[in-house]
Parts: C-alpha cells; structure tokens; sequence
C-alpha cells in the first residue's frame, strides 16, 4: 500500500494551554518516529487566528489534524469547534478532542458539534502514549485525509 | 364456722315465730264465715324474707304458716278430723311459701336486683307481679285446702278466695317495702333535730290517724280518712322511703284497729263490705305513697348523677392545662376555666360575659363572625369538629400561637360552641428549628457534594501531570541515576496513583447523591442477573457459589441498586477464607420494608467495627493483604439511605460476614 501521506510531513495543530500536555505529546508524538510538523496553539483565539493565517501566523500550514483541547482560555474550545465545523474552508479538516472531561453532556456535545472523535486524556502515562499512537496510526496511516 | 352454721336453723325458726305471730295478728281481723282476714301482713314478710335472704328460707314461711293457720281450725275432735285438719293447714303452707317464692323469681326477673321501690317502673312491677299475680297462688291453693278439708263450703269458695286474694296483696303492698326499707336503711346516728322531727311526725300521724279512726259511729268520718295524706306526703318528703313505708303501716294498723273496735269510716265493723272499703283505701294510700317516692327517688338520684357529672366536668376543666371556653350563638363567653385565665391573661370574671372576638387578633374577627352567621344560618361549618391552627389574642395585646378544637351543639333551641384551645408556641418554635435544620443540612449536603465533585474534577487535571512525568522520568532514567532515585521515583509514581485512585473514588461517591437516575420499580431478580454476569470472571476464578431466595420488585435506581449488589457480592468473593466462597442472597419483607441479606462464609471481622466498615476509605486490612481503597461499602451505604434504607453488616472472624440492608415496600405491591 502507497500511502502519499507517509511522504510528505504531516501538520498537525495542538490547540492546549497546558505546557505539561504540550510536552507529553510532543514527546509521544517523538517517540512514534513518523514525520509529523507540531503546532501548537495556546488559546482558542490562538488558534482560530493560526487556521485563519492571520497577524503572526500568515505563514502557517494548514493543519491536517487538529488536536483540540476543550477547557481553554479566551474562547473554549467547543467555540473553537463550533467555529472550524461552520467554516466550508475548514470544516473538513478532522478534529480531535482530548480532555480529562469524561462527562456524558460534554461527549454528547462534541459529537453534535461535528468533532471528528473524542478521547479522554489517560492518568496513565503507557496510555496516553497508546491513544496519541492510535490517533497517529488511525488518521495519519489509515485513513485518507483530504 | 360455728356461728354461720347455725345461722341458718335459727334464721328458719325466727322467721316462722314472726310469720307465726303476723298470722296470729291477722287473725284478729277474721271475718266469718271464712276466717279470711282483710289484710294479711304475713304474706308481706314471707316476700321480703324471700327478698333478703333468699329463697332457701322457705322453710320458715310454711312452719309459721301452717303453725299458724291450723291453730285457727284445729279440730281435735277426732283422729281422722285431725288428720284432715293437719292437711289442709299443710296446703295453706305450701300455698304462704310458693305465693312468696313465685313473687320474688318474678321481681327478680323483670326487675334484677334492683330495689323494687327505686323506680316507678319497678313499682308497678311490684304490685302486678308480686302483688296482683303471686297473691293468687295463695288464695287458690288456701281456699282450696279449705273448701276440700271441709272447714268451708263450697258455695263461699268464690267471696272467700277474692278476700284472701286481697288480704294478701294488701299484705305485701303494706309489709314487704316496709320490710325491705328498713333492712336497707342507713344506720349512722341521726341528729337530734332530725330526731325531733320524726317524733312530731309520729305524734302527728298517731293523733290524726285516732282522729279519723277512732271516731266514734263513723259516717261522717267516711271523708277525714282524707286529712292522713298531708301526713303522709311530710313524711316521703322529709324521709323519704323509710317514712313513706313507714307511714303506711302505722296508719294501716291503726285503721285495721279502728275498724276491728268499730270504729272510724269503716265501722260497721267485720262486714265483707267494710273490710273492702278499708283494702281500697289503703292499697290506694300505698301504691300512691310507694308511687311518689319512687318518682322522687328517680329524681333525686338523676340530680345527684347529674351533680357528680357537673362536679366532674368542673374538676377536670378546671385542673387541664389548656383554656376551655363556652359560648352561646350571641358569641358570649359563659365559661372559662383556669387553662384560659393563664393561657389569655383575662381572669374568670373579666372574660365572661364578653365576646370571643376578644381572644383572636382583628384580623381574624370578620371570617370568623361570617363563619358564625353561616353556622346559623345553614348549620354548616368548616372548622367546627376539627383541630385548626391560628393566633390567639393575649389581653397584654401579645399574639401567640394556638391549636383549637370546636365543637357546638344545640340545647334548648341556643346553639353552643365550646373551645379547647392549646398554647402552641413551644411545639411551633421546635418545629420551626427542626424545619430550619432540615433546611440547613440539605444546603450543606448539596454545597458538601458540589464541593467533592469539583474537587476531584479540578484536581484531576495537576494530578495527571505528577503522575504523567514522574512516569516519564522512570521510563527514562530507571537505572540512569543511583539505586535511591529509582526508590523515590518508584513511591512517587505509586503515590500519584493511589491519589488517582482516590479521587476517582470521591468522584464516584459525590455522584451517587448527583448523578442519581430517577427511581423506577426494578426487579430485584433480574438485577441480581445482570449483576453477577458482571462478575462472571472473579466467580469463576475463585470458585464461588452465588445462590439466591426469591427477591422482590422495589422502587430503585436500577443502576445503583446493581451497584449495592456488586460491591457486596464483589467483597464477599474477595474476602473469602480456605473454602470457595459461597454466598447467598435473600430478602424478607418485614412490615413496610424488604430486608436483603448477602451473606458469605469468608474470612468475616470483628464486630466492633460494623460501623466502620461503611465509613469513606475505611479499611481493616493492609493493601498488600487486600487492595482497594474502602470505598466500596460507603458507595453501597449512600446508595441505600438515597434509597430511604439502611444498612450494616452482622459478623464474626472465621465464620463470616451477613450484610444487611433494607429498601422501603412499593406502594399496593400485593405481599
């Protein structure tokens, strides 16, 4: 199987305001050894600006995956969602949501919001590399993006 | 033992001189050709002796009989003429003793054991049935005797039965209340005056009684007999029964005398028509007296009943503590007792007489006095009969409240109202302060809950970054510094993750009291099902038994319930001893709820922590010899009081553990 993605670098947009979890993944994504570009947004405006290109972020790749963290900063990340999946130019990018939320309405929620698939970030430091390894295997080898 | 061995004999004996000596005294008023007298006392004795001293006393009244009466005919002529003369005197016996007992089994059939004087109704039960009717037994069998003995004609039988007939009734009408009075009246001293007056009286009757029966050729004496009634009426009125029947024989005697001397009305002296005038008169004199003083008892006894019940009444309404007020439709207060002095404030006589407006705050006073018209007007009410709460009034203005139970009735056309009214104050204020509690420790419960599910939420999140890195630096440098590093980060990581674990915990107990589904009736035995396919894996693995009584269908969140079950049945397979566990599972109704037990055969505990065990991560055994944190049973016991049940666990070390809990019966839940 000629998978093209397996070519080129994948981009991939982290959208977390915990550094913590911005390392784990970042060290989890290292420890897989696939080609992957990390971006990394820190707030929901952040992040809406860098999918948008704009102010510092003109120059930025437009993401294949994007990872989205749910309790944020300035715009919460069902905002953020709510916003990405209305957008014809970008709702077709997958969206990720990893949170320690294991509620049933915030599931619920997402699911309505158009999320792409919902984890719960793992206590379990094996797990959380599983999950990371998962989503990379899944979406990045498995599945065709656009 | 002697004395009332011998009782009996002299009784017997004193009876028949007395019965012998009264025929004698009736004897005297004979009237030929029949030797029948007109008043006969004897047979008035025989009845009361009867009365008093029962009916094995009858001995005594045919010896005196026949004592008495063949004295009067003995014929000692001959041997047969004795022969026949002992005969016929054994008839008039016979007939003196059955007249007696016939008149009392009669009296004490219609009457019980009553007084045959007390009451009007027994007087004339009295006259008719041991007067009119016994008496007949008598006359019959008597005349009889005689006819038969020879000592009468045949062709007399009938003019000699009616006066013996007569003379008898006279006797027990005029003897036996006599009789029956005195035995029973009270002995205590009588005071001189009293004394005094009875003296007067006697003197007064004897005087009036020789005046109208001693005169002297009688016919114009035929209307005096009427002056002994002022008499006699002072003496029922002033002595009641004892006067009364008293009175009566003494007039009796005197005017049986007076007519015997010929004198008085009923001179003329033995004539069969006199001595019927003497028998009306006197039989209408007693039955009259006898009468009136039973109307009299009747009513001085319904008074005294009357004044004990109103003597009563007062006492209690007086010593209760609650105010007990009486009004009539005009809303006038007319009785208050000592509860409502204290309770309003007003004394007895500044409240009566006022309205009861008085005692309830203005704002009240319109309802009430249009609850009042409607009462009057429709008789109908809606607190009348019923316990309603409101405010009383105190005369010091202060308002307090009360409990008051109405009630009305009507008497003589006024409608009454009557009020227990009961200060309430102390019971509202403890109800307030319970209601309040209740209110506080819902508060505190919801704020205690709020507070543990964010909490653990929010705690969650710097949680995982210990846990997360701390595993990150073993993954990396195990073996990369010295032998104590790895030690630390070892304890380290294994602390993040038991506060992991704990959280969890608190985050799940939170959730019982927030996450709770709705209660829906849930069948017991099919969760029971569910619940140990869940635990399929651990009861196989260690080779338990699970057996079960017959559970019901109860009120439960279905998913809480199994949760109960799973935890217990869950610790009973992991707390076993040497044998494979082997647990059963039952339930008993008893009365409003059902109790499940879950009982096992493990390892078991000491009993002086049966409480313990259900508190939050209380735990009896060290986690290298069990893990877990102990958050088990104090899920099990939130879920349960949620649930309106309790639990708690009976248990001995070795023999093992029975856990208990109960759930509240569903309504109309056929048992």
């Amino acid at each position: 199987m000629s998978n093209s993605t397996l070519e080129r670098v994948v981009e991939v947009l982290l959208v977390e305001d915990n550094a913590g979890d911005v390392r784990l993944t970042t060290e989890a994504i290292r420890e897989s050894g696939l080609r992957i570009n990390l971006s990394v947004a820190e707030d929901g405006e952040d992040a809406m600006a860098f999918l948008h290109r704009e102010g510092r972020y003109a120059n930025a790749p437009r993401p294949d995956l994007i990872l989205l963290d749910l309790n944020l900063p300035k715009k919460d990340g069902r905002e953020v969602l709510g916003e990405i999946k209305s957008d014809p130019g970008l709702k077709r990018i997958p969206v990720i949501v990893l949170t320690t939320s294991s509620s049933e309405r915030d599931i619920q929620m997402t699911y309505e919001l158009h999320a792409n698939c919902y984890v719960t970030k793992s206590m379990d430091l094996d797990q959380f590399d599983h999950v990371i390894k998962t989503i990379e295997d899944f979406w990045l080898k498995i599945v065709k993006l656009p | 033992m002697k004395r009332s061995a011998w009782r009996y004999p002299v009784q017997v004996a004193l009876l028949a001189v007395v019965y012998y000596a009264a025929a004698r005294l009736g004897q005297l008023m004979a009237i030929p050709p029949g030797n029948v007298t007109p008043i006969w006392p004897a047979s008035g004795i025989a009845l009361a002796a009867v009365l008093l001293l029962g009916a094995r006393i009858w001995p005594g009244i045919w010896l005196g009989s026949f004592l008495g009466n063949t004295w009067a005919f003995f014929d000692g002529s001959s041997l047969g003429s004795m022969a026949v003369s002992l005969l016929a005197g054994t008839g008039l016996g016979a007939g003196a003793t059955l007249e007696a007992l016939a008149g009392a089994v009669l009296l004490r059939v219609v009457s019980g054991e009553r007084s045959p004087l007390g009451r009007v109704q027994d007087v004339l039960t009295f006259v008719t049935l041991a007067g009119v009717l016994s008496c007949m037994l008598s006359a019959t069998i008597g005349t009889v005797s005689l006819c038969l003995g020879g000592f009468l004609p045949w062709t007399v039988f009938a003019r000699t039965w009616f006066t013996w007939w007569t003379g008898d009734i006279a006797g027990v009408l005029l003897v036996t209340p006599l009789l029956l009075t005195w035995s029973q009246a009270d002995r205590t001293s009588v005071s001189p005056k009293r004394t005094a007056e009875a003296a007067l009286w006697l003197a007064a009757l004897v005087a009036v009684s020789q005046g109208i029966f001693g005169l002297q050729g009688g016919g114009e004496a035929a209307y005096a007999q009427f002056a002994i009634y002022p008499i006699m009426i002072w003496a029922m009125l002033r002595f009641g029964q004892l006067g009364a029947t008293t009175g009566i024989v003494l007039v009796s005697a005197i005017a049986a005398w007076g007519m015997v001397k010929g004198f008085g009305p009923f001179a003329g002296s033995t004539t069969y028509e006199t001595t019927l005038l003497l028998q009306a008169f006197l039989a209408t004199l007693a039955l009259t007296m006898l009468l009136l003083t039973a109307v009299l008892t009747e009513r001085a006894q319904a008074q005294a009943t009357l004044m004990e019940s109103e003597r009563r009444f007062r006492a209690v309404a007086q010593s209760v503590n609650n105010a007990i007020v009486l009004a009539d439709n005009t809303e006038e207060i007319l009785l208050w007792n000592k509860g409502a002095e204290k309770m309003f404030g007003y004394r007895e006589e500044e409240a009566l007489g006022r309205p009861l407006t008085l005692l309830m705050p203005e704002r009240y006073r319109t309802a009430h006095l249009a609850g009042v018209a409607r009462l009057l007007s429709t008789g109908q009410s809606k607190i009348i009969g019923q316990t309603v709460e409101l405010n009383g009034l105190r005369k010091d203005g202060r308002e307090f409240p009360v409990e008051l139970s109405l009630a009305s009735w009507t008497a003589d056309k006024r409608i009454f109202f009557s009020a227990i009214i009961s200060d309430i104050t102390d019971r509202k204020r403890a109800e307030q302060a319970v209601e309040s509690h209740a209110q506080e420790l819902i508060r505190s419960n919801a704020e205690l809950e709020q507070f543990a599910y964010v909490a653990s939420h929010d705690l969650q999140e710097p949680l995982r970054m210990i846990s997360s890195y701390t595993q990150l630096l073993a993954r990396r440098y195990k073996g990369r510094l010295d032998a104590d590093a790895d030690e630390f980060i070892a304890f380290a990581v294994d602390g993040a993750t038991r506060m992991q674990e704990l959280i969890r915990n608190l985050l799940e107990y939170s959730r019982v009291g927030t996450k709770g589904e709705k209660m829906r009736p849930t069948d017991c035995g099919n969760l029971l099902g569910r619940v140990l396919a869940g635990l399929r894996v651990a009861i196989e693995q260690n080779k338990a038994t699970v057996t079960r009584g017959s559970l019901p269908t109860v009120m439960a969140d279905d998913t809480q319930l199994s949760q109960v079950l799973q935890n217990l049945i869950g610790n009973a397979i992991k707390f076993h001893g040497q044998d494979p566990p082997n647990i059963h599972v039952a339930a008993e109704l008893r009365g409003p709820e059902w109790v499940f037990s879950i009982r096992d055969n493990g390892i078991g505990f000491d009993p002086k922590h049966a409480s313990r065990v259900f508190a939050l991560f209380q735990r009896l055994h060290s986690r290298k010899e069990y893990p877990g944190t102990g958050i088990g049973l104090a899920i099990c016991k939130k879920i349960v009081e949620r649930h309106g049940g309790r639990i708690w666990a009976e248990s001995m070390p070795g023999t093992g553990t029975t856990f208990f809990f109960t759930l509240p019966k569903m309504a109309e839940q056929p048992v």
